[in-house]
């Protein structure tokens, strides 16, 4: 709504091989997504394990290429950038990734590892790195900073090297942050406090954030009235605003995935009831059911339509975006 | 830049120091390593400056043991001893040559072999294959009678050529397993090159690797040149002590038992310093690795 | 009010580490009914894990029960400490009367055996004598039980089931020597949402058809709420409240389980979540007194200098020095 597009995903298409060398199977992990994230929102990418949502981030991060379609980061393609122009997509993107416990090099001590992305990208010189590392230290509430700088990964806790990888990531002032689910690795207690420090950030960096979780409770406390793309087996099949997607879930699977949910509240949680689906399997992302993906196990399966016919995404309402034939139909 | 100043670099200078005298006192074994090492350098070093050249002396022929002769004589009445300190220095040099070119090799082409793939990794990879299947000694024995082996950088040179394709080759399955970490990939969104990435991210992680690799590669370049000096492929440079396993053997020191020391002398020492490289090389494990210096 | 079928009483476990010893369970006491599913929920490091594979007397080498009892009801006029009992004789109760599903051991089938072979293995490894159409017939009432079609399931390879699938078979197959306890560690952690709703509703189902009673472990609140009659809240290896479900989550008395309770963010209602202040406690070296005062908001002093008593109200457990004087003190 009058915002830039800051990235922009047109059709895009990933495949990866897999198997072994007797049976090489190419596997569509992203089949023609169309995808679009403008400055300044925050917007959420929910699924669940093997949907996609991991290679979405990879391939909007510029480290997976896609096997089809384009990816625009401020209206440029970004396999297309070179020299200065690539240099500067590099910094504009960056990640804050799952595992706190493997997203920093072990041999490498705290310092090393902001500062050098620091004097890379010229953000200071040599002489006020170790100040600013300091500072963003603080900031990311390692206090007193003298205490974690020189340490080495092993030597922090789960939550301290995830505020690391946080530091790392703003300390670039970039223009879009990827979160990869940061906290489903971190105890329920601590986690609050990571979710705060990156909404915080956020805020005051005016960073663009794309976060990637199976967990819509904690998207909700983050994403705020920020959109939300469900995604199911390699596709989008619903984006809107987060609050309407609770309120008003229209695409069967989005529904499924409401109701299926646990809560922490055992009255609401133990009334809630699951859909009568057609079929409790779940189809494997390497041999995609025809038409659409979910057709399978929709409870409102149209037969001769759902399974040959791919529905595109349709707006049904001011910005909510359905992918499903029980909306196409006009 | 107030509580961040050079008094806390220095305070990291000091505090690895501390941190190496305590890898010293728990690892014992790699401290004698050390030790033994040392003894062999200064032996290389200074001792040729120091114990006079050995000549022959038809007087002294096959002497005991006494101060004067700490390994007594050689057939010719030469000071065993003499002799293997003024081999030691041919015999580190190819040693720790051999295993700097070997891993130098390894490393750049083992790298680049992980890291790139597809077609450059397949060359490589197939190169070193062959080169695993040829025989060296047969190869050796060639090359001795189209080029003359005077130069110690020569002998190392051709020793790496044979040496780098098993630890590339181990180089490029580290390298390919540290590709798919996250902090890889961590550092390919961040922007690294790829030479960056592979010099700075990728090989810190594999330095006790590399090093326990440039210790071994030095060990087997130790055996093969004293090898290839027995056997009289490579003539004589110097007094390396292979050159006097060779001697003992033409000269038929092997049949006297007075010779007993002159045919024992290079065989303890080299015992004595693989020994010593082994151990030492449990040493740079611990020193290289941060994870074992914290308790 | 059913029978008591199992009694921990002020048990303590400690492994054996390089720094030290590492409490991880420190004078837990608990009692578990017939009929009921009794959730240990807890962080990591709390001690739950601990708790639970001391009841089967599975801990690993380095692990020591220092005191404590588990009085468990063999039959009607016979009581056994486990604590006390030879390797030989907890063979005995091991799977007959008490049997575990552990994390992660949807990959312990073996892949060359059908399942069938599976159920035929581990009832003959058993050494009980049982006809092998008995047999079948209840491994495929059981799978019934579980929601499972037997016929398809008990010709199938493991690598042909679902995640999901194998899971709910490791159940049933956990229940074919009629244990009266079955525990179970995080069980639905790697499975899909709907998977999870259908094994926690199968777990509500076996509950009441087989009289079963049920140690659920898990760290995840939403899940506790699910399934749970009663639950346990564990902090650094104590049981700081144990109480009805509706109780603790609408009424929580312990400062820890408030927090909890207040850090967990939820899909409906106020986004307001805190988190609990402090980091979890070094289980070498505990604090002094109650083990939760330096994150406590409650603190006292006598919290500071001595453990807090094992508080029953009547519904609750609590070890807090908030509630010492009420109620009586045991």
């Amino acid at each position: 709504m009058g915002s830039q597009s800051l990235v922009e995903l047109d059709r895009v298409t990933v495949k990866f091989k897999a198997g072994t060398y007797l049976s090489r199977k190419t596997v569509t992990v992203l089949d023609e997504i169309d995808f679009s994230v403008s400055d300044g929102e925050i917007v959420g990418v929910v699924g669940e394990s093997g949907c996609g949502k991991t290679t979405l981030a990879r391939v909007i991060a510029g480290i997976v290429k896609p096997a089809g379609g384009t990816v625009l980061f401020q209206g440029k393609d970004i396999w297309k950038l070179k020299g200065r122009e690539y240099s500067e997509f590099r910094r504009s993107v960056q990640m804050i990734h799952q595992d706190p416990y493997t997203s920093l090099n072990p041999m490498h001590t705290i310092f090393t590892t902001l500062s050098r992305p620091i004097l890379k990208y010229g953000i200071v010189d040599r002489n006020s790195v170790e100040d600013y590392v300091a500072k963003m230290l603080s900031r990311v509430g390692l206090i007193p900073p003298e205490d974690f700088m020189y340490k080495y990964p092993h030597q922090l806790s789960g939550g301290q090297r995830q505020r690391v990888s946080i530091a790392r990531a703003l300390s670039l002032r970039p223009k879009l942050l990827i979160a990869d689910e940061p906290v489903s690795m971190i105890d329920v207690s601590l986690r609050v406090d990571i979710l705060k420090l990156i909404s915080e950030l956020r805020k005051e960096f005016s960073t663009t954030l794309l976060y990637i979780t199976h967990d819509l409770a904690t998207l909700r406390y983050i994403a705020g009235t920020g959109r939300l793309a469900v995604m199911y087996l390699g596709e989008i099949v619903e984006m809107s605003p987060i609050d309407t997607i609770l309120e008003n879930p229209m695409h069967p699977y989005t529904q499924l995935l409401i109701s299926a949910l646990p809560e922490p509240d055992p009255k609401i949680t133990r009334t809630k009831r699951l859909p009568k689906l057609r079929s409790l399997d779940i189809p494997s992302i390497s041999n995609p059911p025809p038409g659409c993906r979910f057709h399978t196990r929709c409870p409102y399966y149209i037969d001769g339509t759902c399974n040959v016919v791919k529905p595109r995404p349709v707006e049904i309402s001011q910005n909510h975006y359905v992918a499903c034939h029980l909306y196409t139909k006009r | 830049m107030n509580y961040l100043n050079k008094a806390h670099f220095k305070g990291r200078i000091t505090r690895s120091a501390k941190e190496f005298l305590q890898i010293l006192r728990r690892n014992k074994s790699g401290t004698v390593g050390l030790a033994i090492l040392l003894l062999f350098i200064v032996l290389g070093t200074v001792g040729p400056m120091v114990v006079p050249k050995p000549v022959s002396d038809p007087s002294k022929i096959y002497l005991p043991l006494s101060w004067e002769h700490p390994f007594g004589t050689d057939f010719e009445g030469k000071d065993v001893f003499a002799q293997i300190v003024h081999g030691t220095p041919i015999v580190l040099q190819i040693a720790f040559l051999t295993g700097l070119l070997t891993i130098l090799i390894a490393i750049v082409l083992g790298s680049i072999s992980g890291f790139k793939g597809g077609l450059l990794d397949t060359v490589i990879m197939f190169a070193a294959d062959i080169i695993l299947t040829i025989p060296f000694i047969p190869l050796f024995m060639v090359l001795a009678t189209i080029i003359k082996f005077s130069d110690a950088r020569a002998i190392a040179l051709l020793l790496a050529a044979f040496s780098w394709p098993s630890i590339a080759r181990a180089i490029r399955s580290q390298i390919l397993a540290l590709r798919e970490t996250t902090f890889i990939e961590a550092a390919k969104i961040i922007g690294y090159s790829t030479i960056e990435i592979i010099f700075r991210e990728m090989l810190p992680n594999i330095a006790p690797f590399i090093a326990v690799s440039f210790i071994f590669a030095s060990i087997n370049a130790i055996y093969a040149q004293v090898g290839l000096a027995f056997l009289g492929i490579v003539p004589y440079i110097g007094e390396n002590w292979g050159i006097m396993i060779n001697r003992a053997y033409t000269y038929g020191a092997i049949f006297y038992s007075k010779s007993f020391w002159y045919n024992m002398a290079p065989i303890l020492m080299i015992i004595l310093l693989q020994t010593g490289l082994i151990l030492f090389s449990r040493l740079l494990e611990d020193v290289l690795n941060p994870r074992v210096r914290e308790e | 009010m059913s029978e008591r079928i199992l009694s921990v009483s002020k048990l303590s476990v400690v492994y054996g580490a390089r720094r030290g010893f590492v409490n991880a369970v420190r004078n837990a006491s608990l009692d578990i009914y017939r009929g009921e599913c009794l959730a240990l929920v807890g962080e990591s490091g709390s001690g739950k894990t601990t708790l639970a594979l001391s009841i089967v007397r599975a801990l690993p080498t380095n692990a020591k029960i220092l005191q404590g009892s588990i009085l468990y009801r063999l039959n009607p006029n016979s009581e056994i400490d486990i604590a006390r009992l030879s390797e030989d004789e907890i063979r005995k109760i091991r799977w007959k009367e008490i049997a575990m599903v552990f994390q992660g051991s949807m990959n312990a089938f073996n892949p060359v055996l059908k399942i069938r072979e599976h159920f035929i293995e581990t009832v003959k490894a058993h050494g009980i004598a049982i006809d092998r159409k008995e047999l079948i017939d209840r491994a495929a009432k059981l799978l019934s039980l579980v929601m499972l079609d037997a016929n398809r399931v008990l010709n199938s390879y493991p690598h042909q089931l679902s995640g999901g699938m194998k899971q709910r078979t490791l159940i049933a197959l956990a229940l074919m020597l009629e244990p009266k306890i079955l525990i179970l560690d995080e069980p639905t952690s790697a499975l899909d949402v709907v998977s999870q709703k259908t094994v926690l509703n199968v777990l509500s189902n076996l509950k009441k058809e087989l009289n079963l009673s049920m140690v659920f472990i898990t760290h995840d609140l939403a899940i506790t709420a699910e399934v749970a009659d009663r639950v346990g809240v564990m902090y650094a290896g104590q049981l700081v409240e144990v109480g009805d479900i509706y109780g603790v989550y609408y009424k929580p008395l312990h400062p820890y389980t408030q927090g909890l309770l207040k850090a967990i963010p939820r899909l409906k209602g106020s986004v307001d979540i805190a988190s609990i202040p402090g980091s979890p406690p070094d289980l070498i070296n505990p604090p002094r007194g109650c083990t939760f005062h330096p994150r406590c908001p409650f603190a006292m002093d006598i919290c500071r200098r001595e453990e807090p008593p094992e508080t029953h109200t009547n519904d609750r457990i609590v070890k807090c020095w908030l509630y010492a004087k009420d109620s009586k003190v045991i």
